[in-house]
């Protein structure tokens, strides 16, 4: 970075701190300073333009240390930009790497290129129009998450936000998925939004321990840092993700969490004496995360998949922020805090998630059984008040609960688990055909991990269960298929090892003989028969 | 009517000290009793230099003019002046911050005041800051380009 004299020598303007208000500093001088644009202090301290009158420039300091009254401030007649290169993978970029090496104000070259061939010097807060550059949404995201594979798709290219109470799984869910889309060879990006250090040094740990630390780039700001710091930080995890995407790769960019970025630029609207509109956030709330996200999308050459984190209060959806995300995105994946204190992992609530491309990307199976699980298990949540008249329901309500509770067991995951996308189908359609009949839920979940496992390591069985998963385009026949396959899977040599000498089957009602079939799990229930 | 006071007024420190003083004697006036107005001139007798305690005594000899107002326009007047950031590689003379002040007020805008900085590093010349633009007429800089363009 050149130094103070060289900014004031170039644009001959000057300007002299009057206030200093935390981490706002009001000015006099700078002319024809412009709103987002990098200014310098003479102590090297960096800072941007937030706004400015005909009396005084407002400016967010990024660097930490206090800034003096009449100190001297030149202008850089530049917006913010940082270097970004191929060298960022498997790098943690802290607020202080940031502050310190990652915002260049050095003079672009004629191409566009600074330091070599691989660096990028590019503006980090840039609304440039991409819309004629957007091609429509039509690959499948896999996240190796069960439950939302199958109910909720993501598509490349979408942008779609986790919302859930705190401690409910969000994080989990995406690591998971980076997991998934890092093994598959996908740019990952997480920017995580003035979280703990604590929290920070856990998520770097888990990305050196993971083996996919040449494939991410984790963006960290403390909570510790300047409030104008931690603001930029999704900008910043878009910028290098755009790079990613320019190189024409899949790129899946995490922002953890909206709310708290928000809440950061509450805090320094409100230090900068704005006008403090619903919930006393800034008027240009909705602005500032729109113009963000609509950087993400899918492009012609590459694509940038969004997965913008929100945090509800006592599942509360209605919240200010938690609409506004809604509406800039394609659709959000809900984690139900009651459903999480039911014990389920991942608590996804299918019926409240809304994924508007998701679908379309879909394979016809797979949109099939999509719609197949969730009206039944929409008819099994509509039950669920039944379920103390026991015996004394009919078998069709009784197989349904049996059913019921099967699914829900095969949608259960541990955090650590990924699930190959084939591999979940074919696995729907064993519990489908009720494969494993009477068995514990706990032996069918040894039995389903040893499946899991057996398809990453043996490449046989690993292609013997992709032609299955894309033999059909039907559900009914996926099962018909599914059941001739039942050698493979149901009696499958490698299950000996986990199935009990003698294991003692559950108390369920005997299954009817029409209830396996593909159509019976599906109708509606009969209020009448219900009454019964 | 202020023309009087400040037109003595060269620099940013002769601003802040007169600014300092009408402060005080703006408290003066606000001082309760029936010695008010012993008070007021026992202050300026006291705590102004001469010249200004005899300027502001030939103004409120005319008795139309209100002392709390006229204390209170002198301070935005003081408010309105112009500084002038001026570098120098060595200290300048009285007579020069004169000759320098005389002739900004006459060429360029009256009103305008010098801030003196001093700073050897830039050799000579001059190095103007005002109104937030910044020009360095500096010998260090006429140095540094020649030395450019020679390549030594």
């Amino acid at each position: 970075m050149k130094d103070f004299a060289y900014y004031l020598d170039k644009t001959q303007e000057i300007g002299f701190v009057d206030q200093v208000f935390h981490s706002i500093i009001y000015a006099h001088g700078l002319p024809h300073a412009h709103p987002g644009e990098v200014v310098l202090f003479e102590t090297g301290e960096i800072g941007y333009v937030l706004s400015l009158n005909d009396q005084s420039v407002e400016i967010s300091l990024l660097s930490p240390p206090v800034v003096d009254v009449g100190v001297r401030i030149a202008r850089t007649n530049s917006y913010l930009s940082m270097k970004v290169s191929d060298d960022y993978l498997g790098m943690t970029i802290t607020s202080a790497d940031l502050e310190k090496n990652t915002f260049a104000l050095e003079e672009t070259e004629a191409d566009g290129r600074v330091d070599g061939k691989n660096t990028d010097l590019r503006e980090v807060d840039t609304s440039k129009n991409t819309f004629t550059l957007h091609k429509k949404i039509t690959e499948p995201l896999e996240t190796g998450v069960k439950v939302v594979d199958l109910l909720v798709p993501i598509g490349v290219g979408q942008r779609e936000l986790l919302l859930g109470d705190r401690k409910t799984g969000k994080s989990n869910f995406v690591l998971q998925t980076i997991r998934t889309q890092a093994q598959k060879g996908c740019i990952c990006v997480y920017a995580s939004i003035g979280k703990s250090q604590l929290e920070i040094q856990r998520l770097t740990q888990f990305f050196q321990s993971e083996q996919i630390s040449k494939q991410t780039v984790f963006i960290a700001s403390n909570s510790a840092q300047r409030t104008g710091l931690i603001f930029l930080t999704p900008y910043v995890a878009m910028t290098v993700a755009e790079y990613f995407r320019d190189q024409g790769k899949k790129v899946l960019l995490v922002l953890d969490d909206l709310t708290t970025h928000a809440r950061y630029y509450r805090e320094l609207m409100l230090l900068a004496k704005r006008f403090p509109g619903r919930n006393s956030y800034p008027g240009d709330i909705f602005h500032i995360h729109a113009r963000l996200l609509e950087r993400g999308g899918n492009f012609k050459n590459g694509s940038i998949t969004c997965l913008p984190v929100g945090q509800s209060f006592l599942g509360d959806l209605a919240g200010y922020i938690q609409t506004n995300l809604m509406s800039i995105t394609d659709g959000h994946i809900l984690f139900d805090n009651e459903y999480f204190d039911q014990g389920r992992r991942p608590a996804v609530n299918p019926f409240l998630s809304v994924t508007r491309v998701g679908e379309q990307t879909q394979t016809p199976l797979a949109r099939e059984i999509g719609r197949t699980l969730r009206t039944f298990l929409a008819d099994f949540e509509k039950i669920q008040q039944f379920k103390h008249f026991q015996t004394e329901l009919n078998e069709s309500i009784q197989y349904k609960f049996y059913m019921g509770e099967r699914l829900i067991n095969f949608l259960d995951q541990d955090s650590q688990e990924i699930v190959p996308f084939p591999m979940t189908l074919v696995l729907f359609g064993a519990i489908w055909a009720d494969f494993w009949k009477n068995q514990p839920h706990e032996q069918i979940k040894k039995y389903l991990r040893t499946l899991i496992d057996l398809y990453k390591k043996d490449t046989g069985f690993q292609k013997q269960v992709d032609d299955i998963a894309t033999k059909s385009e039907k559900l009914s026949d996926f099962i018909e298929n599914i059941k001739q396959q039942q050698d493979l899977i149901a009696n499958n040599p490698a299950l000996a090892a986990v199935t009990p000498p003698a294991a003692a089957p559950v108390a369920p009602p005997t299954p009817t003989p029409t209830a396996v079939s593909t159509t019976t799990p599906t109708q509606p229930i009969d209020k009448k028969e219900a009454k019964k | 009517m202020y023309s009087e006071l400040l037109d003595q007024l060269m620099t940013v420190d002769d601003v802040e000290k007169l600014k300092n003083e009408v402060e005080i004697l703006r408290s003066a006036v606000f001082k309760l009793g029936k010695k008010n107005e012993d008070a007021f001139e026992q202050t300026l007798k006291n705590d102004v230099r001469t010249w200004v305690a005899e300027a502001i005594r030939k103004i409120l000899a005319d008795q139309t003019v209100d002392k709390q107002k006229f204390l209170q326009d002198l301070s935005e007047e003081l408010k309105k002046l112009k500084p002038v950031q001026i570098t120098l590689a060595s200290q300048p003379s009285q007579a020069l911050l004169e000759k320098m002040h005389d002739w900004l007020n006459v060429q360029v805008h009256p009103g305008i005041l010098l801030d003196i900085q001093y700073e050897p590093a830039i050799l000579g010349g001059m190095v103007i800051a005002a109104d937030g633009k910044y020009h360095d007429f500096s010998l260090r800089k006429k140095t540094l380009e020649v030395l450019e363009k020679t390549n030594i």
